[in-house]
Protein backbone atom coordinates (compact mmCIF):
# COMPACT_ATOMS: atom_id res chain seq x y z
CA UNK A 1 0.00 0.00 0.00
CA UNK A 2 1.40 3.62 -0.76
CA UNK A 3 2.00 5.87 1.93
CA UNK A 4 -0.43 8.41 2.70
CA UNK A 5 -1.25 11.68 0.85
CA UNK A 6 0.49 14.10 2.01
CA UNK A 7 -1.35 17.47 2.74
CA UNK A 8 -0.28 19.31 -0.86
CA UNK A 9 -1.96 16.01 -2.62
CA UNK A 10 -5.31 16.25 0.05
CA UNK A 11 -5.41 20.03 -0.36
CA UNK A 12 -5.11 19.42 -4.18
CA UNK A 13 -8.22 17.10 -4.16
CA UNK A 14 -10.24 19.83 -2.17
CA UNK A 15 -9.26 22.36 -4.31
CA UNK A 16 -10.04 20.82 -7.49
CA UNK A 17 -6.04 20.62 -8.65
CA UNK A 18 -5.39 17.09 -8.81
CA UNK A 19 -3.90 15.48 -11.37
CA UNK A 20 -5.12 15.34 -14.67
CA UNK A 21 -7.83 12.31 -14.39
CA UNK A 22 -6.13 10.31 -17.34
CA UNK A 23 -2.78 10.74 -15.75
CA UNK A 24 -0.86 8.07 -13.56
CA UNK A 25 -0.64 9.87 -10.56
CA UNK A 26 -3.87 10.97 -10.44
CA UNK A 27 -4.78 6.84 -11.09
CA UNK A 28 -2.60 5.89 -8.51
CA UNK A 29 -3.87 8.59 -5.56
CA UNK A 30 -7.47 7.20 -6.52
CA UNK A 31 -6.21 3.32 -5.99
CA UNK A 32 -4.92 4.87 -2.43
CA UNK A 33 -8.08 6.58 -1.55
CA UNK A 34 -9.89 3.71 -2.75
CA UNK A 35 -7.86 1.68 -0.33
CA UNK A 36 -7.14 3.70 2.71
CA UNK A 37 -10.21 4.62 5.06
CA UNK A 38 -7.76 7.40 6.49
CA UNK A 39 -7.24 9.32 4.20
CA UNK A 40 -10.84 9.14 2.61
CA UNK A 41 -12.06 10.45 6.03
CA UNK A 42 -9.84 12.62 6.49
CA UNK A 43 -10.79 14.06 2.93
CA UNK A 44 -14.88 13.60 3.27
CA UNK A 45 -14.17 15.78 6.70
CA UNK A 46 -12.29 18.47 5.17
CA UNK A 47 -14.34 18.74 2.14
CA UNK A 48 -17.34 18.67 4.12
CA UNK A 49 -16.17 20.94 7.47
CA UNK A 50 -15.73 23.69 4.21
CA UNK A 51 -18.78 22.84 2.21
CA UNK A 52 -20.77 23.80 5.39
CA UNK A 53 -18.31 26.55 6.37
CA UNK A 54 -19.66 28.29 2.76
CA UNK A 55 -23.45 27.22 3.10
CA UNK A 56 -24.31 28.73 6.29
CA UNK A 57 -22.89 32.06 5.25
CA UNK A 58 -24.24 32.47 2.70
CA UNK A 59 -27.56 31.46 4.31
CA UNK A 60 -26.24 34.13 7.22
CA UNK A 61 -25.69 36.96 4.80
CA UNK A 62 -28.78 36.41 2.54
CA UNK A 63 -30.70 36.59 6.26
CA UNK A 64 -29.44 39.66 7.47
CA UNK A 65 -29.35 41.86 4.29
CA UNK A 66 -32.87 40.63 3.96
CA UNK A 67 -33.30 41.72 7.16
CA UNK A 68 -30.95 45.35 6.54
CA UNK A 69 -33.83 45.87 3.89
CA UNK A 70 -36.82 44.94 6.14
CA UNK A 71 -35.65 47.61 8.24
CA UNK A 72 -34.88 50.09 5.98
CA UNK A 73 -38.36 49.86 4.60
CA UNK A 74 -40.18 49.86 7.73
CA UNK A 75 -37.64 53.11 9.07
CA UNK A 76 -39.77 56.52 8.50
CA UNK A 77 -37.43 58.69 6.29
CA UNK A 78 -35.68 61.99 7.73
CA UNK A 79 -38.27 64.01 5.82
CA UNK A 80 -41.27 62.88 7.97
CA UNK A 81 -39.83 64.45 10.98
CA UNK A 82 -41.52 67.58 9.64
CA UNK A 83 -44.84 66.10 8.53
CA UNK A 84 -47.48 67.72 10.48
CA UNK A 85 -49.02 64.73 12.57
CA UNK A 86 -45.59 64.44 14.34
CA UNK A 87 -46.33 67.92 15.72
CA UNK A 88 -49.65 67.92 16.67
CA UNK A 89 -49.03 64.87 18.62
CA UNK A 90 -45.94 66.87 20.29
CA UNK A 91 -48.34 69.86 21.02
CA UNK A 92 -50.95 67.29 22.36
CA UNK A 93 -48.12 65.99 25.04
CA UNK A 94 -47.28 69.13 25.84
CA UNK A 95 -50.94 70.29 26.54
CA UNK A 96 -51.45 67.10 28.38
CA UNK A 97 -48.54 67.35 30.56
CA UNK A 98 -49.32 71.25 31.56
CA UNK A 99 -53.16 70.30 32.08
CA UNK A 100 -52.31 68.42 35.65
CA UNK A 101 -50.25 71.62 36.77
CA UNK A 102 -52.70 74.12 36.29
CA UNK A 103 -55.37 72.17 38.26
CA UNK A 104 -53.07 70.89 40.94
CA UNK A 105 -52.21 74.62 42.00
CA UNK A 106 -55.31 75.68 43.48
CA UNK A 107 -55.26 73.38 45.80
CA UNK A 108 -51.90 74.16 47.97
CA UNK A 109 -51.95 76.21 51.00
CA UNK A 110 -51.20 79.60 50.75
CA UNK A 111 -48.53 80.22 53.29
CA UNK A 112 -46.66 83.25 51.44
CA UNK A 113 -49.17 85.70 51.84
CA UNK A 114 -49.46 84.86 55.71
CA UNK A 115 -45.71 85.22 56.31
CA UNK A 116 -45.36 88.28 54.28
CA UNK A 117 -48.15 90.30 56.25
CA UNK A 118 -46.66 88.89 59.65
CA UNK A 119 -43.35 89.79 58.53
CA UNK A 120 -44.11 93.63 57.00
CA UNK A 121 -46.56 95.03 60.08
CA UNK A 122 -43.66 95.99 61.80
CA UNK A 123 -41.34 96.88 58.59
CA UNK A 124 -44.62 99.17 58.20
CA UNK A 125 -44.87 100.92 61.14
CA UNK A 126 -41.26 101.64 61.54
CA UNK A 127 -41.48 102.79 57.88
CA UNK A 128 -44.56 105.14 58.78
CA UNK A 129 -42.69 106.39 61.88
CA UNK A 130 -39.40 107.07 60.36
CA UNK A 131 -41.99 109.26 57.52
CA UNK A 132 -43.40 111.40 60.39
CA UNK A 133 -39.64 111.91 61.77
CA UNK A 134 -38.55 113.14 58.44
CA UNK A 135 -41.86 114.85 58.15
CA UNK A 136 -41.34 117.05 61.36
CA UNK A 137 -37.46 117.73 60.47
CA UNK A 138 -38.16 119.09 57.29
CA UNK A 139 -41.08 120.96 58.73
CA UNK A 140 -39.09 122.53 61.29
CA UNK A 141 -38.40 126.42 60.97
CA UNK A 142 -34.63 125.78 61.49
CA UNK A 143 -33.16 122.09 60.85
CA UNK A 144 -31.85 120.82 63.85
CA UNK A 145 -27.78 121.35 62.95
CA UNK A 146 -28.31 124.94 62.79
CA UNK A 147 -30.35 125.08 66.27
CA UNK A 148 -28.70 127.41 68.29
CA UNK A 149 -26.99 125.79 71.55
CA UNK A 150 -27.46 125.97 75.17
CA UNK A 151 -26.03 128.71 76.76
CA UNK A 152 -22.91 127.10 78.28
CA UNK A 153 -22.33 130.10 80.63
CA UNK A 154 -24.99 129.90 82.74
CA UNK A 155 -24.33 127.17 85.36
CA UNK A 156 -21.25 129.62 85.83
CA UNK A 157 -22.89 132.59 86.46
CA UNK A 158 -24.50 130.80 89.18
CA UNK A 159 -21.35 129.33 90.65
CA UNK A 160 -19.88 133.30 90.78
CA UNK A 161 -22.85 133.88 92.67
CA UNK A 162 -22.07 131.57 95.67
CA UNK A 163 -18.67 132.20 95.17
CA UNK A 164 -19.35 135.94 95.86
CA UNK A 165 -21.82 135.04 98.64
CA UNK A 166 -19.23 133.28 100.45
CA UNK A 167 -16.33 135.76 100.22
CA UNK A 168 -18.96 138.29 101.91
CA UNK B 1 -26.55 35.21 -11.73
CA UNK B 2 -29.81 35.72 -10.79
CA UNK B 3 -30.84 38.32 -8.34
CA UNK B 4 -32.46 37.01 -4.60
CA UNK B 5 -36.01 36.45 -4.95
CA UNK B 6 -35.90 37.26 -1.26
CA UNK B 7 -34.98 40.94 -1.89
CA UNK B 8 -37.11 42.52 -4.41
CA UNK B 9 -35.48 45.47 -6.38
CA UNK B 10 -38.03 48.27 -5.43
CA UNK B 11 -36.90 51.93 -4.77
CA UNK B 12 -37.89 51.06 -0.73
CA UNK B 13 -35.70 48.37 -0.47
CA UNK B 14 -32.80 50.22 -2.88
CA UNK B 15 -29.84 51.40 -0.88
CA UNK B 16 -29.55 55.00 -0.84
CA UNK B 17 -26.55 55.42 -3.38
CA UNK B 18 -28.43 53.05 -5.70
CA UNK B 19 -30.15 56.47 -7.05
CA UNK B 20 -26.72 57.96 -7.54
CA UNK B 21 -27.10 57.09 -11.64
CA UNK B 22 -30.46 58.63 -11.68
CA UNK B 23 -28.67 62.02 -9.56
CA UNK B 24 -25.70 62.81 -11.44
CA UNK B 25 -25.91 63.60 -15.02
CA UNK B 26 -24.73 60.56 -17.19
CA UNK B 27 -24.88 62.37 -20.19
CA UNK B 28 -21.25 62.76 -20.34
CA UNK B 29 -19.20 61.19 -23.37
CA UNK B 30 -17.50 58.45 -21.33
CA UNK B 31 -17.65 55.16 -22.68
CA UNK B 32 -21.31 52.98 -21.71
CA UNK B 33 -20.15 50.90 -18.89
CA UNK B 34 -22.26 47.63 -16.91
CA UNK B 35 -22.00 50.20 -13.70
CA UNK B 36 -24.16 52.58 -15.56
CA UNK B 37 -27.09 51.17 -14.68
CA UNK B 38 -25.95 50.68 -10.85
CA UNK B 39 -29.28 49.46 -9.75
CA UNK B 40 -29.12 46.11 -11.67
CA UNK B 41 -25.67 45.52 -10.60
CA UNK B 42 -26.59 46.65 -7.29
CA UNK B 43 -29.61 44.12 -7.88
CA UNK B 44 -27.45 41.47 -9.08
CA UNK B 45 -24.30 41.37 -6.33
CA UNK B 46 -25.43 43.36 -3.19
CA UNK B 47 -25.75 39.46 -1.71
CA UNK B 48 -22.34 38.37 -2.81
CA UNK B 49 -20.03 41.16 -1.89
CA UNK B 50 -22.31 41.57 1.60
CA UNK B 51 -21.63 37.65 1.85
CA UNK B 52 -17.66 38.50 1.28
CA UNK B 53 -17.60 41.29 3.51
CA UNK B 54 -19.59 39.81 6.22
CA UNK B 55 -17.34 36.71 6.16
CA UNK B 56 -13.99 39.01 6.18
CA UNK B 57 -15.07 41.57 8.99
CA UNK B 58 -17.51 39.84 10.88
CA UNK B 59 -19.51 42.58 11.54
CA UNK B 60 -22.99 43.00 10.23
CA UNK B 61 -23.46 46.79 10.22
CA UNK B 62 -19.21 46.88 8.93
CA UNK B 63 -20.09 44.64 6.63
CA UNK B 64 -23.27 47.02 4.97
CA UNK B 65 -21.70 49.93 5.18
CA UNK B 66 -18.65 48.75 3.32
CA UNK B 67 -20.89 46.76 0.73
CA UNK B 68 -22.61 50.28 -0.17
CA UNK B 69 -18.65 51.36 0.23
CA UNK B 70 -17.94 49.12 -2.80
CA UNK B 71 -20.96 50.02 -5.06
CA UNK B 72 -20.17 53.66 -4.54
CA UNK B 73 -16.81 53.51 -5.45
CA UNK B 74 -17.59 51.33 -8.45
CA UNK B 75 -20.16 53.96 -9.45
CA UNK B 76 -17.58 56.78 -9.36
CA UNK B 77 -14.57 54.95 -10.78
CA UNK B 78 -16.23 52.83 -13.42
CA UNK B 79 -14.88 54.79 -16.21
CA UNK B 80 -11.77 52.50 -15.65
CA UNK B 81 -13.75 49.32 -15.31
CA UNK B 82 -11.96 47.07 -18.40
CA UNK B 83 -13.68 44.24 -19.62
CA UNK B 84 -10.66 42.05 -18.57
CA UNK B 85 -12.56 40.74 -15.76
CA UNK B 86 -16.15 39.91 -14.59
CA UNK B 87 -17.95 42.56 -13.20
CA UNK B 88 -18.05 40.22 -9.87
CA UNK B 89 -14.35 40.12 -9.61
CA UNK B 90 -13.95 43.47 -9.94
CA UNK B 91 -16.66 44.53 -7.33
CA UNK B 92 -15.13 41.99 -5.05
CA UNK B 93 -11.76 43.54 -5.50
CA UNK B 94 -13.23 46.75 -4.85
CA UNK B 95 -14.79 44.88 -1.59
CA UNK B 96 -11.16 43.74 -0.99
CA UNK B 97 -9.04 46.49 -1.58
CA UNK B 98 -11.95 48.31 0.91
CA UNK B 99 -11.66 45.46 3.87
CA UNK B 100 -7.24 45.79 3.54
CA UNK B 101 -8.16 49.44 4.32
CA UNK B 102 -10.70 49.61 7.29
CA UNK B 103 -8.82 46.05 8.88
CA UNK B 104 -5.39 47.68 9.30
CA UNK B 105 -6.84 50.57 11.41
CA UNK B 106 -6.14 50.92 14.87
CA UNK B 107 -9.65 52.11 14.74
CA UNK B 108 -11.32 48.86 13.63
CA UNK B 109 -9.74 46.41 16.12
CA UNK B 110 -10.87 48.73 19.15
CA UNK B 111 -14.30 48.58 17.46
CA UNK B 112 -14.21 44.74 16.91
CA UNK B 113 -13.45 44.54 20.65
CA UNK B 114 -16.97 46.32 21.59
CA UNK B 115 -19.10 46.15 18.41
CA UNK B 116 -22.66 44.94 19.44
CA UNK B 117 -23.21 43.59 15.86
CA UNK B 118 -19.88 41.57 15.73
CA UNK B 119 -21.26 38.15 14.13
CA UNK B 120 -20.09 34.94 16.31
CA UNK B 121 -20.23 31.32 15.87
CA UNK B 122 -22.96 30.45 17.29
CA UNK B 123 -25.41 32.75 14.99
CA UNK B 124 -24.32 31.60 12.00
CA UNK B 125 -24.73 27.74 13.45
CA UNK B 126 -28.51 28.94 13.62
CA UNK B 127 -28.35 28.23 9.98
CA UNK B 128 -26.77 25.17 9.55
CA UNK B 129 -29.10 23.10 6.85
CA UNK B 130 -30.81 20.20 7.06
CA UNK B 131 -32.12 20.79 10.42
CA UNK B 132 -34.84 17.62 10.41
CA UNK B 133 -31.80 15.48 10.72
CA UNK B 134 -30.59 13.90 14.19
CA UNK B 135 -29.51 15.81 17.11
CA UNK B 136 -26.44 13.93 16.79
CA UNK B 137 -25.58 14.85 13.23
CA UNK B 138 -26.88 18.79 14.14
CA UNK B 139 -23.86 18.67 16.85
CA UNK B 140 -21.18 17.02 14.79
CA UNK B 141 -22.45 19.54 12.38
CA UNK B 142 -21.60 22.76 14.72
CA UNK B 143 -18.61 21.18 16.15
CA UNK B 144 -17.01 21.44 12.49
CA UNK B 145 -18.54 24.52 11.63
CA UNK B 146 -17.14 26.08 15.29
CA UNK B 147 -13.96 24.44 14.28
CA UNK B 148 -13.46 26.14 10.36
CA UNK B 149 -15.02 29.53 12.11
CA UNK B 150 -12.07 29.60 14.26
CA UNK B 151 -9.49 28.40 12.46
CA UNK B 152 -10.62 31.20 9.34
CA UNK B 153 -10.72 33.45 12.23
CA UNK B 154 -6.95 32.80 13.02
CA UNK B 155 -6.16 32.94 9.89
CA UNK B 156 -3.63 36.00 8.61
CA UNK B 157 -5.39 38.81 6.74
CA UNK B 158 -4.10 37.99 3.25
CA UNK B 159 -4.75 34.04 4.24
CA UNK B 160 -8.12 34.86 4.69
CA UNK B 161 -9.00 36.81 2.03
CA UNK B 162 -8.06 34.14 -0.31
CA UNK B 163 -9.41 31.13 1.72
CA UNK B 164 -12.85 32.84 1.34
CA UNK B 165 -12.52 33.85 -2.71
CA UNK B 166 -11.81 30.52 -2.70
CA UNK B 167 -14.17 28.48 -0.88
CA UNK B 168 -16.79 30.81 -0.04
CA UNK B 169 -16.98 32.64 -3.52
CA UNK B 170 -15.61 29.44 -4.97
CA UNK B 171 -13.35 31.76 -7.69
CA UNK B 172 -10.60 30.00 -9.59
CA UNK B 173 -7.51 30.45 -8.41
CA UNK B 174 -6.62 33.24 -11.42
CA UNK B 175 -9.38 34.99 -10.61
CA UNK B 176 -8.07 35.53 -7.08
CA UNK B 177 -4.22 35.74 -8.91
CA UNK B 178 -6.10 39.08 -10.27
CA UNK B 179 -7.83 40.16 -7.61
CA UNK B 180 -5.25 40.39 -4.96
CA UNK B 181 -2.34 41.07 -7.55
CA UNK B 182 -0.07 38.15 -6.44
CA UNK B 183 0.52 34.70 -8.61
CA UNK B 184 -0.71 31.45 -8.43
CA UNK B 185 1.73 29.46 -6.94
CA UNK B 186 1.86 32.32 -3.90
CA UNK B 187 -2.45 31.72 -4.04
CA UNK B 188 -2.09 28.54 -3.73
CA UNK B 189 0.81 28.65 -1.02
CA UNK B 190 -1.73 30.38 1.57
CA UNK B 191 -4.73 27.97 0.92
CA UNK B 192 -2.45 25.45 1.38
CA UNK B 193 -1.25 27.19 4.86
CA UNK B 194 -4.96 28.18 5.26
CA UNK B 195 -5.96 24.68 5.13
CA UNK B 196 -2.99 23.23 7.30
CA UNK B 197 -4.96 25.38 9.95
CA UNK B 198 -7.96 24.13 9.50
CA UNK B 199 -6.59 20.60 9.79
CA UNK B 200 -4.56 21.36 12.77
CA UNK B 201 -7.87 22.43 14.59
CA UNK B 202 -9.87 19.49 13.54
CA UNK B 203 -7.36 16.66 14.47
CA UNK B 204 -6.38 18.48 17.70
CA UNK B 205 -8.95 16.97 19.78
CA UNK B 206 -8.92 14.34 18.22
CA UNK B 207 -5.01 13.87 19.71
CA UNK B 208 -6.61 14.69 22.96
CA UNK B 209 -8.66 12.24 23.21
CA UNK B 210 -6.58 10.04 22.50
CA UNK B 211 -3.81 11.03 24.89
Amino acid sequence: MTPHLTHEQLCDFVLDLAPHPLSSDFAALQQHLTNCPACTAELATLRSSISLFRDTTTACARQQLAQFHANNTLTPRPHAFFHPIYWATAAAMIVAAAIPLTLHRPNQPPPAPVATVTTAAPAVQSDEALLDEINQEISAPVPSPMQPLADPTADSTTAQNTASQRTN
Amino acid sequence: MAADPLIPVTTETMPAHATIASTFDTTDQSPATPFDDLATVIALYEQRVYRFLLASVRDRDLAQTLTQETFLRAWTSRASFRSDCSIATWLIRLALNLVRDHTRTERFRFWKRASATAVDVSEVSAHIPHRESSPEARLIANQQLALVWEAVGQLSERQRSIFLLRFVEELELSEIAHITGLPISTVKSHLYRALHSIRDRQNTPAKKESL
